[in-house]
């Protein structure tokens, strides 16, 4: 008979993450000591008792936003569509919390619905984001065409109730160069099958551009991450 | 933000599905062991690591998938191509494989070599060499992570370099330098097992992202 190996499964979801960021060089032996998982459950925790919609994200996609702002310790955070604000939770991490190094210092949510708007402030707030946080009731274009920012993280989710994801490329070129040197680049959704052409016509956008790395998508779930990274 | 009906869970369920002649794998397992016997309850040890860095990517999209020589044997290879050969098996071997973002191939050294299942899987897949000059195979172009599960230290590290220099033959890519199982009868610690997992899942993980990087790179 031989012997298993006998990981629980949150165990070995979190290596799976912790192996997909190794493989891309965003996890080394010199971060590794940043990523504390033990700080993203005290971290869910703490997200149960704000009003956020817990069935946007998969458990996985939770943790690899999580995982990569742990790795990439960004100093500012842009995500267009940032809605109520949960990914943003978890690309923020508790600031309260040294274990995951360095807190972000400068947190941008864009997004036109200024309903959702007003949960994301409430939320940032019982979080304790509200210092370093700024919510944009505008569109991302909007945004970027008024802001000079350098951010190490931008995440792009936006979802137009007609057009959908095509703006995505759009918002890349746009945000382009107001990334920092080494920025990741998020695109959520790229595995949803109606958003087919949209995506792919951000993958070219990003392929095209010799300043980019990728894209990578990282196919954890239904709907999936895109990532690429400025050279 | 758009609602993947994914609850905030661990998966209910890790079943792997078999591979399939109609819907493409994200990563395709395959398990190049033959063992066990019909009706023994012995249990293959390739079988069972595969399966263990398998049941962490079932939420992957599309699933991953598993083709199991054991369940779905293949012909010996005679000399024809695949698409000459009538056997749904290879029907199926094919398509699952062309279809597959990736692949991750767990197979035994035994003897000092590879085993026999593992070659004859890329002979009949591949076809026969001396006839293609040049034309590219099934594999040309596809990621693949391997596992090797040796009867001993020599035969696993003879049955990696052998492997690694097949599928480059066959024109595919290694997502990650093998990972080498030297004997399972001798892993009994807790750092051996741990150890053991990290090397599985960090393989799984290289492969999944291999997966989808072909579409887009």
């Amino acid at each position: 008979m031989t012997a298993q190996p006998s990981l629980d499964p949150s165990k070995r979801q979190e290596l799976l993450v912790e192996g997909m960021l190794r493989h891309l060089a965003l996890l080394d032996d010199a971060n590794a000591s940043r990523l504390s998982w033990a700080a993203f459950w005290d971290l869910r925790t703490k997200l149960a008792k704000a009003e956020l919609e817990w069935t946007t994200l998969s458990l996985t996609m939770c943790r690899l936003l999580f995982a990569l702002s742990c790795c990439h310790q960004p100093r500012s955070l842009l995500v267009l569509g940032s809605h109520v604000g949960f990914a943003a939770a978890w690309l923020l991490r508790d600031r309260a919390d040294g274990r995951c190094g360095a807190p972000v210092q400068s947190f941008d949510g864009v997004d036109p619905d200024r309903s959702a708007n007003v949960r994301a402030r409430r939320n940032c707030e019982l979080l304790g984001h509200v210092g370093c946080t700024r919510i944009h009731d505008e569109t991302g274009q909007s945004f970027l065409g008024r802001n000079r920012g350098a951010f190490d993280i931008v995440l792009i989710d936006i979802d137009e109730p007609v057009a959908g994801k095509a703006a995505y490329a759009e918002l890349l070129k746009l945000a382009s160069p107001q990334l920092s040197p080494g920025a990741l680049v998020l695109g959520h959704d790229p595995l949803v099958p109606r958003f087919a052409e949209d995506i792919a016509a951000f993958h070219e956008a990003i392929e095209t551009d010799p300043s980019f790395e990728g894209p990578w998508v990282l196919p954890v779930d239904d709907c999936g991450l895109t990532l690429a990274r400025r050279r | 933000m758009t609602l993947c009906g994914q609850r905030q869970t661990e998966p209910a369920s890790d079943e792997i599905l078999p591979a399939s002649i109609t819907r493409p794998a994200t990563v395709l397992g395959i398990c190049a062991s033959a063992k066990p016997p019909l009706g023994s309850t012995m249990r293959s040890a390739v079988r069972g690591y595969l399966l263990h860095a398998l049941r962490p990517l079932a939420r992957s999209s599309p699933p991953v998938q598993l083709l199991d020589l054991r369940e779905s044997p293949l012909p010996w290879f005679d000399g024809r191509r695949p698409e000459a050969v009538d056997d749904p098996n290879v029907a199926l071997a094919v398509h699952a494989v062309r279809s597959a973002g990736a692949l991750l191939l767990g197979l035994p050294g035994y003897w000092s070599a590879i085993g026999g299942v593992f070659k004859n899987f890329c002979e009949v897949l591949a076809g026969p060499a001396y006839d293609l000059a040049g034309e590219p195979t099934v594999f040309a172009g596809k990621r693949v992570g391997l596992l090797v599960v040796g009867a001993d230290a020599p035969s696993t590290s003879a049955a990696a370099r052998q492997a690694s220099v097949i599928m480059g033959s066959l024109g595919a890519r290694l997502v990650a330098p093998p990972v080498e199982v030297l004997n399972p009868r001798e892993i009994r610690s807790e750092e051996q097992l741990e150890a053991l997992e990290r090397a599985l899942l960090g393989l799984a993980a290289a492969t999944l992202v291999a997966s989808r990087r072909g579409e887009t790179a």
